[in-house]
């Protein structure tokens, strides 16, 4: 790859596919924020910003992006409503059954009504949230602990290693993921062969998230390891390795903590992205496999439209359950992105 | 323009080579291929032991990966052990409908969301901005079946308005007119190109804003040019440069989404082919799709990258 390249085609393919909300909520948030608090004197902001430290400068602006900040507290709302609501609720294997029909919303005492064999669709929505948002969760740290360890050696060593694992990036990230990611999964949860005798203990939730993982990580190495090579140069660094500093030693004590603001970010995107392609794998039936309830797979319950046009809830609750999520997952990534960099907020 | 030229195609080969060689380890993680015939238990161990040994399938992994290589590129796919018919025919069969959808969808995403995202953009922080940015914002949140799912109940709702059908949620369209070929397809592709054209909203929109802060567009106004000019030639030319690397990119992503509309839509095209030959065991034609799919992208990739140097000169350098 040329360094003359105008446009870096990794952070185009960045902007493209996880910037989604990048510029975005700079516009929701937009002039809301700016021009309400009176602008203190370069040098008092200065002494104050030392006093607060990194992490509370980092919270006050993340606050100033009300998206985020609101978003902020629905998906905690969300979390802690899936934590909480299955210990009262009946059991989303409970039938409570009209023969050839599902109870509407609000009827037999079913907030949001029963599905065709008449199981609780509340019950199934929060059970399922658990797994959603654990799936998104887990493959979001897993995918951020592979990348940041790539990037870090392909950046911190530079010429043949970066070379190299950069090519298998670049290959990884050639293939549509979709497409692997269905290949994957059918493989990982078929009853005979190699990978079946790997995964044959493992909870379909967890095959999916490391699934997920092993094709999810390439966009967070290519961020983290531009970010080292920038902070390669700098002195710091230069005076840790000069003072003696093991190579582990300099790249996770000095460089590392450094990549936390990109990590942070692209780790945040990450859930939705894989909270997205979880319910698409789950919505074909390649994903979490049944009992166990996500999002995504009660929506595969919901596939013919003629079942959406009689049980409308079966669908809409589920898919605005994504939805949100999403959403949300998003503008707080958008958030940090903002907080970690104020100055390039316009 | 030439060394370019040659770097690209030499590096296409070890690409090529390592996303086939992942493709069919990938596949051969998956139950062996003797398993099919196992099930239907009229045959003996020393039987299906022959079949095997006759189709290579019990020699090493990295010599079955080379044979398999070398038939792939003189054009012998394979046998689907589900139809019995060749792959190659199964797959060439599919692909028509599939090609069509997709492309239809990149043009029109392409095509309305580039000047979208650059019409917003100069419009920043202005109503019309903050609605295609919420809009956009929604649609990237959406899963993209259940987008398809919303088109399939409006063509439910609009044939109990009128008391006909407009357009239809499922089928295939075959021979028929093209009014028909309209109604079977239009829903589709336009699930299709909704899931897209937000990408390209954005990215144009943030592209555009990102020119439009540089020096040269703002010397170019110092000059008194006329914004038009400002606009046309010194910021918009600049801004869809990276398009051209954009369309490989999204094209990935676009077969990806055919996979999911075509699975909603009931369509016969190489996704809904993927999912059966996945779920059917036949793990021949899937690999089969799999390769056509990853050569397409690593020849697209490379094909923008060619494309982009000769609009380019800055990229050439190589």
């Amino acid at each position: 790859m040329s360094a003359a390249q105008p446009a870096n085609p990794a952070a185009m393919l960045s902007t493209f596919n996880a910037g989604a909300a990048s510029q975005a909520a700079t516009v929701a948030q937009g002039g809301m924020a700016r021009g309400s608090v009176p602008r203190p004197a370069v040098a008092a902001e200065q002494i104050q910003s030392e006093a607060r430290g990194p992490f509370g400068e980092f919270v006050l602006n993340f606050r100033e992006h009300r998206a985020a900040w609101i978003s902020t507290w629905i998906l905690l709302a969300m979390v802690a409503i899936c934590l909480v609501l299955p210990y009262a609720l009946p059991s989303p294997e409970a039938l409570d059954a009209k023969l050839l029909d599902a109870r509407a919303p609000g009827t037999g005492g079913h907030l949001l009504g029963t599905d065709t064999i008449g199981r609780d669709v509340l019950s199934r929505l929060v059970h399922a949230g658990r797994i959603s948002l654990l799936i998104g969760l887990m493959v979001a740290v897993f995918a951020a602990t592979i990348g940041a360890l790539v990037g870090i050696t392909a950046g911190y060593f530079g010429g043949k290693v970066d070379q190299v694992l950069m090519w298998i990036v670049n290959v990884l990230l050639t293939i549509p993921s979709l497409p692997l990611l269905i290949a994957l999964s059918s493989v990982a949860s078929s009853d005979s062969g190699a990978a079946a005798k790997i995964f044959k203990s493992v909870p379909p939730e967890w095959r999916i998230i490391v699934i997920m993982s092993v094709l999810g990580w390439m966009a967070i190495s290519r961020v983290v390891r531009s970010q080292v090579i920038s902070l390669r140069q700098q002195e710091f660094v230069e005076a840790a390795i000069a003072l003696g500093g093991s190579h582990v030693r300099v790249m996770f004590v000095h460089i590392l903590p450094n990549t936390v603001s990109v990590l942070a970010v692209f780790t945040t995107l990450t859930v939705s992205t894989a909270i997205l392609s979880e319910s698409t794998l789950s919505f074909l039936g390649l994903g979490v496999t049944l009992p166990t309830a996500t999002w995504g797979n009660m929506l595969n319950d919901a596939r013919d439209v003629f079942i959406v046009v009689q049980y409308w809830w079966l669908a809409w609750f589920p898919a605005l359950a994504i939805l949100v999520t999403v959403l949300c997952v998003n503008f707080i990534g958008d958030g940090m992105r903002d907080a970690f960099d104020p100055k390039a907020r316009r | 323009m030439i060394a370019l030229l040659a770097t690209r195609l030499v590096q296409l080969v070890p690409t090529l080579i390592a996303t086939s060689a992942l493709m069919f380890f990938i596949l051969s993680l998956g139950p062996s291929p003797t398993a099919h015939l196992q099930e239907f238990g009229n045959l003996s161990g020393e039987e299906i032991a022959k079949i095997a040994h006759e189709h290579g399938w019990d020699r090493p992994l990295p010599q079955q990966y080379l044979s398999w290589l070398g038939d792939y590129f003189r054009g012998n796919w394979g046998q689907s052990v589900r139809t019995l018919t060749p792959a190659a025919e199964l797959i060439l069969d599919r692909l028509p409908l599939t090609i069509s959808i997709a492309a239809i969808s990149l043009f029109l995403s392409v095509g309305i969301g580039v000047p979208l995202g650059a019409y917003v953009a100069v419009r920043r922080y202005q109503r019309v901005d903050y609605v295609t940015t919420f809009i956009t914002l929604a649609l990237m949140a959406m899963p993209a079946f259940f987008l398809a799912l919303i088109l399939q109940l409006f063509a439910v709702q609009l044939r109990s308005w009128t008391g006909g059908v407009v357009f239809y949620t499922s089928g295939i369209p075959d021979g028929g007119s093209i009014v028909e070929w309209f109604q079977r397809l239009a829903l589709p592709v336009l699930a299709l190109t909704l899931t897209h054209i937000a990408a390209w909203v954005r990215y144009q929109r943030g592209e555009l804003l990102n020119v439009l802060g540089q020096e040269y567009v703002k010397c170019a106004r110092a000059k008194g040019l006329p914004e038009k000019v400002v606009f046309l030639r010194h910021a918009m030319r600049n801004a869809i440069l990276p398009i051209v690397t954009l369309i490989a990119i999204d094209m990935g992503k676009l077969l990806a989404g055919a996979v999911v509309v075509e699975a909603v839509f009931g369509l016969p095209g190489i996704g809904t082919l993927l999912i059966d030959s996945v779920t059917g065991r036949d793990t021949v034609v899937a690999l089969d799709i799999l390769m056509l799919v990853a050569v397409t992208m690593v020849v697209a990739n490379t094909v923008a990258d060619l494309i982009y140097g000769l609009l380019d000169p800055r990229v050439r350098v190589a």
